[in-house]
């Protein structure tokens, strides 16, 4: 199953649901309760987390991998990182701190490897801040230059670090997090990873 | 001496034979005789003297050969031989027959049986082609046969032939508290309030039974062997009533064994109470229906209540089943130029000229004890006044051949074969009657057969008839709880279909049955003619007899859903959310396993249609199932319940679940945990 291209209704389907019917939340929660259980009996955990992640359920995601010893194939920390951060999109800088911290503390356990430091090249923008241009695929090659970085395997992967999630980039929880998460401080300050 | 067969090619086995066999011939008692050539042309005929009478006797169905014991005839000569009586064996018209079986070897038609039909028994000869003998293999004595039937495809012989009925002709009372249907039971066809009358009717009615009836000896021909099997014998005609007005002369019936051919029979009064009371030879057939076959009485309940006696000869089981069904247009006397007997589909066909209507009566249904199902008589008017010049198979010139054609005898006499069209015969059925089974078993194409049953459907969806749809639903169901074969297909075939899905590549053409059960994509959902002309889901032809689980999805639950969303008709998708709901019901009830794609309808529908509880409740029950069933399974319990990891399409059916799910959460509606 392709999770990332869940199909659309049909407009006569929305007509439908607009107009009265549909599920209430709760419902809806007893729903993916009743379909996780079925994944896990029929030993597709993979599956199952991955369901759950993509509709934000990070903590029941979360609750199934750490019950496991060893990592899921095919879930990578990144994943569980994204639905984070889709997750704290709708949530206050309070919160996000709190539940980026679990995540940082299951990810430990789930993936270790992941926070090792290694040196990546990584093109960033000569200019300053100023003039730095905020989309990357907008920077013209003369723009950019490649500069050896170490910072965390699991930042070289997942890109910039969302500091405005927590209160913006000077904010304590933003600092400490990055730190947590082996973000290199200058190249997040300043760079785009390509 | 009788010619009874010409054998093609026997030029070349005329020059085998040796000369001095030439022109000799044997009688019919001869345990061992050789096989003889004659004639000039190139074909070979190989004549059976079986009689030295000079005058050949002749009989007719409705006439009796006229023998008693004693009368100076002599057919077969001094000589006494087995199954032959002196001045009583004669050959019964038509009585010599061959028929061809399969060699020890296994090669097909290799051997060839001639089986000669007498008035007293039934002698069959093995004609041995290598050695060039003809053996008799079998006697088989039987009373004085009146006639007798045969049906050639499955090499069924019934000898019929009257005897006494003088113990069960005393006149019985009716509310006397004597039951007169201990041996039979006739109260099959008989309507209850006409059965509620009789057992409230306080006055004594007087019921008689013809003096005679006519017993009839089964003799089975083996496919393969030279080996016959034998029923026990059955008697028919002894249900015809007497009506009031032949009761005063009903002693005078004297149709008996001691009384055939008497002087009686110069009686003419009397001979038209016999006919109209005792069962005659025209009014027997002999019919294969279901790969059985079925000895037909027609006016079996009399001349007042007319009727038709099915006795299905059941050689497996090595008995016989008897059912009597009222026919109104068999009352009075029977023309037999205007009734004829026929066979069209595993269907009886009775042809009633006079009332230019073609009667049609399946016998699995009458047989069938389900109450639920349709087990009438269909009627089919046709008046021949509606013919624009084309043949009718009313006209009085066309003449009716068993099992299914008709001859024109006029101008150079062409003949035509009569098929069924069940469009025209379903105008006859009753919308609420259960006819499903009865279209399921007609042979004709399944796309015709699954296009009628959609049609059936969707009268009764259209109506609203919820009641009448489950009981529908809970005889698909018990004739689908017994076709091990669909329970496995419905099960496999998901699992199948899902193997073939990731092979073959998602795409709008191609897509699974539960993707169409989610009711995500309303596109992918297929219309009815896709359906039926395209499905992928074919059940295997082992069980076309019954509806299976993905056929009743895709027949006719999506295809109704379908249309309740396009019509934007949330009156009509709770209705179908409750046909679902009822259909996974009756699953549950009888142990058998709803398959995924039902479960993701139901769970689909129940979503759609916003019945929160119903939902939940559905889920949780399923929940609660599996924990049960968890326990049972570790303390070892024995349990017919199933676990959702025992169905090979959960993983897809759970992924299901969430791409439903996620609609909801799309539009923010899910609070994030």
């Amino acid at each position: 199953m392709s999770v990332s291209t869940y199909p659309r209704y049909h407009s006569h389907l929305l007509f439908l649901y607009t107009s009265s019917a549909m599920c209430s939340p709760s419902t809806a929660r007893q729903l993916i309760s009743h379909a996780t259980v079925i994944l896990l009996g029929c030993g597709a955990t993979t599956s199952a987390v991955k369901c759950l992640l993509s509709i934000g359920r990070l903590n029941e995601a979360i609750k199934i991998c750490s019950t496991k010893k060893n990592k899921s194939d095919g879930v990578e920390a990144k994943d569980f990182f994204l639905a984070a951060v889709s997750n704290a999109k709708q949530s206050s800088s309070d919160t996000n701190c709190q539940s980026f911290y679990l995540l940082y503390y299951f990810l430990q356990s789930y993936d270790p490897s992941i926070f090792e430091l290694e040196s990546r090249k990584v093109r960033v923008s000569r200019r300053g801040s100023k003039n730095r241009r905020t989309n990357s695929f907008m920077a013209t090659a003369e723009d950019l230059d490649t500069i050896m970085i170490e910072q965390s395997v699991f930042a070289h992967e997942c890109g910039p670090f969302p500091n405005e999630l927590f209160g913006g980039k000077e904010s304590h929880c933003a600092k400490k997090l990055r730190q947590m998460f082996g973000y290199g401080v200058s190249v997040t300050q300043r760079a785009s990873v390509m | 001496m009788i010619r009874i067969a010409t054998v093609e090619k026997g030029e070349d086995l005329r020059k085998k034979l040796p000369p001095r066999r030439r022109r000799q011939t044997f009688a019919a008692g001869e345990r061992s005789s050789s096989l003889l050539s004659e004639g000039d042309d190139n074909d070979v005929h190989f004549n059976i003297d079986l009689s030295y009478d000079a005058f050949p006797v002749t009989s007719k169905p409705e006439k009796l050969p006229n023998f008693r014991e004693g009368s100076q005839r002599s057919i077969f000569g001094p000589k006494l031989e087995e199954g032959i009586k002196p001045g009583t064996t004669s050959i019964i018209g038509g009585g010599v027959l061959w028929s061809a079986r399969s060699s020890e070897n296994g090669d097909d038609n290799a051997e060839l049986d001639l089986i000669v039909v007498t008035t007293t028994s039934v002698i069959v000869y093995n004609m041995n082609m290598t050695k060039k003998k003809l053996i008799k293999a079998h006697v088989l004595p039987h009373p004085l046969a009146a006639s007798f039937w045969f049906e050639a495809s499955a090499k069924t012989l019934v000898i019929g032939s009257y005897k006494s009925n003088l113990r069960q002709t005393s006149t019985v009372e009716e509310g006397s508290g004597l039951d007169v249907s201990i041996t039979i039971d006739r109260n099959f066809s008989i309507d209850d309030n006409e059965e509620h009358n009789r057992q409230g009717d306080s006055s004594i009615k007087s019921v008689s039974f013809p003096t005679a009836v006519m017993s009839m000896k089964t003799i089975f021909f083996s496919k393969n062997s030279s080996v016959v099997q034998t029923l026990p014998t059955f008697v028919a005609g002894t249900l015809r009533e007497i009506s009031t007005d032949d009761e005063d002369d009903r002693h005078t019936l004297q149709l008996s064994l001691e009384s055939f051919g008497s002087s009686k029979t110069d009686n003419k009064p009397n001979k038209e109470k016999e006919s109209n009371t005792v069962v005659l030879p025209t009014e027997i057939f002999l019919v294969r229906l279901y790969d059985d076959v079925y000895c037909i009485e027609l006016g079996s309940l009399g001349t007042d209540k007319g009727g038709i006696g099915l006795t299905k000869l059941d050689k497996e089981a090595n008995c016989i089943h008897v059912r009597h069904q009222k026919l109104d247009a068999l009352k009075g006397n029977i023309n037999e130029d205007s009734i004829s007997v026929g066979v069209m589909n595993n269907l009886l066909c009775i042809f009633s000229k006079n009332e230019e209507t073609t009667y049609y009566i399946d016998v699995a249904a009458s047989f069938c004890d389900d109450t639920r199902v349709m087990r009438d008589m269909i009627s089919l008017y046709e008046p021949t006044s509606n013919t624009s010049g084309n043949p009718h198979i009313h006209d009085d010139n066309l003449s009716f051949l068993a099992p299914h054609y008709f001859l024109d005898t006029n101008g150079q006499g062409l003949l035509f074969e009569v098929s069924l069209s069940l469009p025209q015969l379903l105008k006859g059925i009753p919308t609420t009657a259960m006819c499903i089974p009865f279209l399921l078993r007609r042979s004709n194409s399944k796309a015709t057969i699954r296009s009628l049953i959609m049609e059936r459907f969707s009268q009764l969806i259209g109506l609203n008839d919820m009641s009448t749809l489950r009981t529908w639903l809970t005889v698909i169901i018990d004739e689908y709880a017994e076709c091990e074969i669909a329970t496995k297909f419905d099960v496999e075939g998901e699992a199948h279909m899902e193997e073939m899905m990731k092979m073959a590549g998602k795409s709008s053409q191609n897509v699974s049955l539960l993707t169409k059960c989610s009711l995500l994509q309303l596109d992918n959902i297929s219309n009815a003619e896709e359906i039926v002309f395209g499905s992928m889901l074919v059940p295997p032809e082992a069980c076309s007899h019954v509806l299976t689980q993905a056929e009743v999805i895709q027949m006719i639950l999506l295809p109704h859903v379908k249309s309740a969303i396009q019509m934007g008709d949330s009156k009509k998708l709770k209705f179908m959310s409750s046909f679902a709901v009822s259909y996974f019901v009756e699953l549950e009830r009888r142990f058998l396993a709803p398959c995924t794609a039902l479960q993701c309808l139901v769970i689909a529908l129940l979503w759609l249609t916003g019945q929160n509880n119903e939902l939940c409740a559905f889920l949780s029950a399923q929940q609660t199932q599996w924990t049960i069933t968890r326990r049972r399974r570790q303390l070892e319990l024995p349990t017919s319940n199933r676990m959702h990891f025992d169905d090979p399409g959960a993983v897809s059916f759970a992924e299901t679940l969430f791409q439903i799910a996620t609609d909801c959460h799309d539009k923010g509606e899910i609070p994030v945990s």
